[in-house]
């Protein structure tokens, strides 16, 4: 043999010599063939915390991943995320063995280590080396890190895979002598049906490990729930040694056995924030001095909080600072704060004028991610507020909480969504009242398809060469559309919403042209009403001269679930919504009906539908109703969504033929 | 190189200049109306940028530059969108940000001052030991519908003193008032016969006038009344429309435009003729890739494919480049034709050296060429400084003809050169001979888009068949470089997305997707596909739409007005040919269609529909032509005569055909 062919090799096995066995092993992993699309796969994904006493753990990440195809060179980089006051990333490593079987080693000049940054300051990081540019199809990466933490929570959450399939995904717990743990596995979707059981070992100090294998790829479809209450989520919690005192506490020093734990350990941590100034009394004074009844009190100070702009600025994570609200005098002298200081803010305002409130954490935009059957404040990503209103109140974000009576939620974070009202995505949701001992989980009220509806209104008159001559429509909304109006109506600037809905016209038929467009919210702004008028040449089509065909249908309707896709793996959500319309068509002179369609109706558990089609002395109309119901529609059922929402998409596509008389 | 003097200012002078608050007016606080556009949420009052190069120590010189924003909020989304600031700054060039400083005048006159423990400092990115990204962070207290805030911070580039710098004159809120000040860079920084210059782009600068302001003498201009820059589709680069200026040095005395421009060619030719030098592996490799050819297009064009097939672009996937081959390779200061032919891989413009030299082997005429890019701000002849040439060419003569060339793109058809250099300004370097030049546009034949669909369609009104579309010229290099790195999967989930939005929900099934890294043959897909209500059935009748490439298309141009130019980026055809067979015992009712029309002197619809002679088939054929005489720019005032065209265009492609049961 050559000694540069020897001298190539003896590089070679250098450089593979530097990567721990753990990682060359874990890079040999068999594997089963996935379809072309999964990018990589994940050979390894492990987590390995020693617990040395109740406020200090030392987090070990080991990850190896294969690229399969070009996008899967994206997966080769991993890093870890902690806190940059109470965290320390101790050592980061990573190896790529690339296809031609050279290793090569990342080590601190390749670390990028940047601020999570979504607010004004977080003090979330990640630490992390990108391997991306160098991965071709075939190579597999390794990365390597421990970070030391030092926090008051002894509660522990791990998930299993993302979107890639695993080859062998685990979770090792090693605790201080005397210690124990007790884990449960959640998630909604196949992968997470399998129940397991932790391996036990180590005899002075307990080590437990959960293992999942060969868990399949998660296709993201659209209108599912969350692919993090689909996949598999372990969650731990531990306890100290009999007699410790700790474990049964009633929540007071962070270990939870019940939600109500829960709420007293979180509510200990928010209600000092709500201490109420002179110049929160001040502020109060100017808002609602003059207010005598309980809703004249409430409103003018639930649109201030409204009005507070969203700034997230998280500081002092470690001890419990992600739960903790600014004061509420800070608040007001800053104008701004995130989701917990608002409602911390309209809670110390409310205090002043004698109405009691409650901050509520929740899951904001997936109703499925909050479990009852694990109490802990890890579950929440968003605070809003629970308002104690007169027994009597009947709007649709009141329910009734044992023990405290009659509550009303408001969300001071959403710009638009007005009192007695909630945003779609915290509805239907386990939520966790703070009011200490007294406090618990609750599932949050849901709203009714009628009490999201949508009536469009629509005249419109032919001309004999079919340009449409005169069109009027009128949307009136309550509920989510007309949120969604709202919403236009706050984060558009002035004109550009007359843009979009020309754009929107224009690109439906060509040559319309909006003439006048009038849009106004109620007046406690749970309704929205907009009038549009236009006029659009060649709209109906013409054909040799005699026959004429036009769709009644001016604008298709948007609010219908995603069922683009032929099979699914997921179920779908569909979001409680109705939508009426009545169309009145002036047809031109010299013109008769020639064909019209036959009216239709549907009935299913997730909505059912009408249509009707009809002419009357010179003139055609069509009127329909569409009503979805708040349901998550199993896989089985896909096929029969899909027809039903195939005959409402139909219908917008029938055509109605007259003929020149 | 820097000439520094025994002068040595100690660091501390680049912060002897300190920003003061300005004081405002009763009438500006209590103001609440816009001034500058009457829709705006918030309006600039005025934008200070003070701008110096400082010396701060021996060989080392700092680029300083403070700016002073005040604001007028008229309502909510206004203070939700000001109020919150980010100021960016990298470490990679040792920038530093000091003295942020904050308040908000609150409309009746209350003050809140931005406190330091509301300034944050944010490592947005940190790569390896030393390298940050960081952002300084803050969000202006008491922010209200009314309110004034102002903000002003000094941002210093330590050790580096940039040759051109660019100033974005234009917000994304409407500007009262924009104060530029430069002092002019020390004579020490400079090197022989350099001094400065300011150019504005969009706009036009009243001069500079010579101010104290602060202990030192600055040139100051002013710009009045700057509309907000709204995005819109379809436009030119930003750096054609939005105002922006241009700061630089130059030791350049010439005031003859054309002398300063054939001076330029005839000193940047040397570099470039070293690069392109023919030894004798360039030699032997182009004797070797020219082979067979006959004529000189050809030999180039076989040169060309040799250059664009055999050497691996480290910018794109041809000649089976790996993310290995990338990270091995290391760019070298001086590389020559010999260096990449003997290494097979480089960068575009080695690859173009080696084009150049191969040409030359063969004994062709070559000219390196500087040539400017439509996707940036266009030729400015009284722009004396090649600032704006961005794109490197090369010119071979064939003929008495320059013919450009660009093999570092290793997909642009031969013949053709990137869209964006397309008729661009150019100069031909040469020591002896340098030349102004254009660089050919294309034809819109040369970027032509083939459809061929064989359907048929049912009583039910659904449609079914095979697809072949095949790009020529940018077209398909524009999907080359949207697919080339990514995997066959992923390819095709491109191509289903895109034909979603041509199809709606019925799912493309046999995809095959062709040619996506060859350079030589046009990009090329097929699929099938059946379309559930592709036809409209009623009673008695289909309704269908023999354009069946053009079905469920929105109008190109759904806008009324316009603020911007409409700018194509190529000329172009679309050549449609449809087959559709009736459903049996159906025949068309009293067939008719358009036969199209003339697009001015621009282009042309072509429509030919015909019915087989047993009435059961139709056949349309289309031809869309767009851009004769590379014209391809829209004022804002042609916008409605484009839009009328464009939607008279989409209604020929609309119309419906009627087929009954017999």
């Amino acid at each position: 043999m050559k000694r540069g062919v020897l001298l190539a090799l003896a590089l070679t096995g250098a450089a593979f010599a530097q990567a721990p066995a753990w990682f060359k092993e874990a890079a040999t992993a068999t594997h089963p063939a996935y379809a072309a699309k999964v990018p990589a796969v994940v050979l390894l994904n492990q987590e390995m915390v020693v617990m040395e006493d109740a406020s200090k753990k030392t987090h070990t990440i080991r990850f190896v991943v294969k690229v399969l195809n070009r996008e899967g060179a994206r997966e080769a980089e991993r890093g870890v995320v902690y806190f940059s006051k109470g965290g320390k990333v101790r050592d980061a490593k990573a190896w790529l063995i690339m296809p031609s079987g050279r290793t090569k080693d990342y080590g601190k000049n390749d670390i990028v280590d940047r601020a999570l940054m979504t607010g004004v300051y977080d003090e979330y990081r990640y630490l992390g080396i990108n391997a991306r540019d160098e991965a071709d199809p075939g190579a597999v990466f390794g990365f390597e890190a421990t970070v030391e933490e030092k926090t008051s929570f002894t509660q522990f959450d791990f998930d299993f895979q993302d979107d890639l399939p695993a080859v062998r995904s685990s979770f090792t717990l090693t605790l201080p002598a005397g210690w124990r743990a007790e884990g449960q596995v959640l998630g909604d979707g196949a992968n997470a049906k399998e129940a397991i059981k932790p391996d036990v070992t180590g005899s002075v100090n307990p080590i437990y490990q959960w293992q999942m294998v060969r868990l399949n790829p998660f296709d993201r479809e659209p209108d599912s729930p969350r692919m993090t209450s689909l996949n598999p989520r372990l969650v731990v919690n531990t306890f100290p040694p009999q007699g410790a005192g700790q474990a049964s506490d009633g929540g007071e020093s962070g270990y939870f056995q019940s939600w109500r734990d829960v709420s007293v350990w979180t509510s200990k941590l928010v209600d000092p924030s709500a201490a109420v100034t002179p110049e929160i009394e001040a502020r109060v004074k100017t808002l609602a001095g003059s207010a005598t009844g309980f809703w004249e009190k409430l409103r003018p100070l639930a649109a201030e909080a409204q009005k507070i702009r969203y700034i997230s600025i998280s500081l002092n994570l470690a001890r419990g600072g992600g739960y903790t609200p600014h004061l509420a005098a800070d608040v007001l002298r800053n104008a701004y704060g995130d989701c917990k200081d608002k409602a911390n803010y309209l809670r110390t305002l409310l205090k002043v004028v004698g109405i009691e409130s409650y901050l509520v954490p929740i899951y904001s935009g997936d109703p499925r991610h909050t479990r009852a059957e694990w109490p802990s404040p890890h579950q929440f990503n968003h605070a809003i507020l629970a308002i104690k209103v007169p027994d009597d109140t009947k709007l649709p974000s009141a329910f009734d909480f044992p023990g405290l009576g009659r509550m009303m939620l408001f969300d001071p974070t959403d710009d638009v969504v007005p009192l007695g009202f909630m945003p779609d995505h915290e509805q239907d949701s386990n939520a966790l009242l703070l009011a200490g001992a007294k406090g618990g989980l609750f599932r949050t009220p849901t709203t009714t398809p009628a009490e999201n509806l949508l009536t469009r209104t629509v005249r419109l008159t032919l001309s004999p060469t079919g340009d449409l001559a005169a069109a009027t429509i009128r949307d009136t909304s309550i509920g989510e559309p007309a949120f969604n109006q709202l919403r236009n109506e706050h984060d558009l600037p002035a004109g550009e919403f007359e843009k979009r809905l020309q754009r929107r016209f224009g690109s439906a038929m060509a040559g319309a042209a909006i003439t006048q467009v009038d849009r106004k919210a109620d007046a406690n702004r749970a309704g929205f009403e907009m009038n549009v008028a236009l006029k659009a040449p060649g709209y109906a089509k013409m054909m040799q001269g005699r026959l004429m065909m036009f769709k009644p249908v001016v604008l298709a309707y948007g609010g219908m679930p995603d069922v683009t896709l032929k099979e699914r793996t997921h179920p779908v959500v569909i979001d409680p919504v109705a939508f009426e319309e009545h169309v009145e068509v002036e047809l031109p002179m010299g013109f008769a009906v020639d064909e019209i369609p036959d009216a239709d109706t549907a009935e299913t558990p997730y909505g059912k539908y009408q249509a009707r089609w009809r002419q009357e002395a010179g003139k055609v109309y069509f009127d329909r109703r569409l009503e979805l119901r708040s349901t998550v529609v199993p896989v089985a059922d896909y096929g029969r969504l899909r027809d039903f929402v195939g005959r409402v998409q139909g219908a917008e596509q029938t055509p109605v033929v007259l003929v020149r008389k | 190189m820097l000439r520094f003097s025994a002068l040595f200012l100690i660091f501390s002078a680049l912060s002897a200049f300190a920003q003061a608050w300005k004081p405002f007016t009763d009438a500006e606080r209590s103001a609440t109306a816009p001034k500058v556009d009457k829709n705006a949420d918030a309006e600039m009052m005025f934008w200070d940028v003070f701008v110096t190069d400082e010396i701060d120590g021996p060989e080392r010189g700092a680029h300083v530059t403070t700016n002073y924003k005040r604001i007028k909020v008229y309502n909510d989304r206004g203070a939700e969108a000001q109020a919150k600031v980010t100021i960016p700054f990298s470490r990679v060039r040792r920038s530093s940000i000091a003295d942020v400083k904050g308040r908000t005048i609150k409309p009746d006159g209350t003050i809140i001052e931005l406190k330091g423990d509301q300034i944050f400092e944010n490592v947005v990115a940190k790569f390896g030991k030393s390298t940050k990204v960081k952002a300084k962070t803050f969000s202006l207290p008491g922010v209200v519908p009314g309110a004034i805030i102002e903000y002003s911070w000094r941002e210093v580039l330590s050790e580096y003193i940039p040759s051109y710098v660019t100033q974005n004159l234009q917000n994304d809120i409407p500007t009262w008032e924009v104060n530029y000040y430069v002092v002019p860079r020390p004579a020490e920084m400079l090197s022989e016969g350099e001094r400065m210059f300011y150019y504005v782009f969009n706009g036009s600068s009243p001069g500079f006038q010579q101010v104290r302001y602060g202990s030192k003498i600055w040139n100051k201009t002013t710009f009045n009344n700057i509309p907000a820059f709204k995005d819109e589709p379809d436009t030119p680069a930003d750096e054609e429309l939005k105002m922006w200026s241009l700061l630089y040095y130059t030791a350049n005395s010439q005031k003859d435009m054309k002398k300063y421009w054939l001076d330029l060619a005839r000193n940047m030719a040397g570099d470039f003729n070293k690069r392109a030098k023919v030894s004798g592996d360039v030699k032997s490799l182009a004797a070797a890739a020219v082979e067979g050819a006959a004529t000189p297009a050809e030999k180039l064009a076989k040169i060309a494919d040799y250059c664009r097939t055999q050497i691996k672009n480290i910018f794109y996937e041809t000649a089976g480049i790996t993310a290995e081959d990338r990270d091995k390779y290391k760019p070298k200061a001086g590389l020559t034709a010999a260096d990449t032919a003997k290494s097979k891989i480089g960068l575009p413009s080695d690859i173009n050296a080696l084009f150049a030299a191969m040409a030359q082997s063969q004994g062709f005429e070559v000219r390196g060429v500087q040539a400017t890019s439509a996707d940036y701000a266009g030729f400015r002849q009284d722009l004396l400084d090649p600032f704006l040439m961005r794109n490197e060419l090369v010119a071979v003569k064939v003929g008495t003809e320059w013919r450009y060339f660009d093999v570092g793109d290793p997909y642009v058809a031969s013949g053709m050169v990137g869209w964006d250099a397309e008729g661009q300004f150019a100069l031909l370097l040469d020591t002896k001979d340098p030349q102004f030049g254009q660089v050919m546009s294309s034809t819109p034949e040369q970027s032509t888009a083939s459809r061929d669909a064989k359907l048929k369609l049912n009583e039910d009104g659904s449609l079914e068949g095979t697809i072949t579309v095949t790009y020529n010229g940018h077209g398909g290099v524009n999907w080359k470089k949207t697919l080339e790195s990514l995997s066959e999967a992923k390819q095709q989930e491109e191509i289903k997305a895109m034909l979603k939005g041509l199809h709606g929900d019925a799912e493309a099934t046999d995809i095959k997707i062709m040619n996506v890294t060859d350079p030589r043959r046009p990009f090329s897909y097929s699929y099938a596909i059946k379309i559930g209500a592709y036809g409209q059935r009623t009673g008695k009748r289909v309704f269908f739409q023999p354009g069946f490439f053009q079905h469920g298309t929105a109008p190109r141009f759904p806008a009324t007005e316009r603020n911007y130019p409409v700018r194509f980026r190529y000329p172009y055809v679309e050549d449609d040919t449809v087959e559709i067979a009736l459903p049996a015992g159906y025949k068309l009712e009293n067939p008719e269609a358009p036969a199209g029309f003339k697009l001015g002197d621009i282009g042309e619809l072509t429509m030919d529909t015909r019915t087989n002679p047993e009435g059961t088939t139709v056949v349309q054929r289309r031809k869309l032509t767009w851009g004769n005489k590379n014209t391809l720019l829209f004022t804002k005032e042609n916008y409605p005569g484009l839009k009328q065209a464009w939607d008279a265009v989409y209604r020929a492609d609309q119309y419906s055909m009627t087929a009954r049961q017999q």
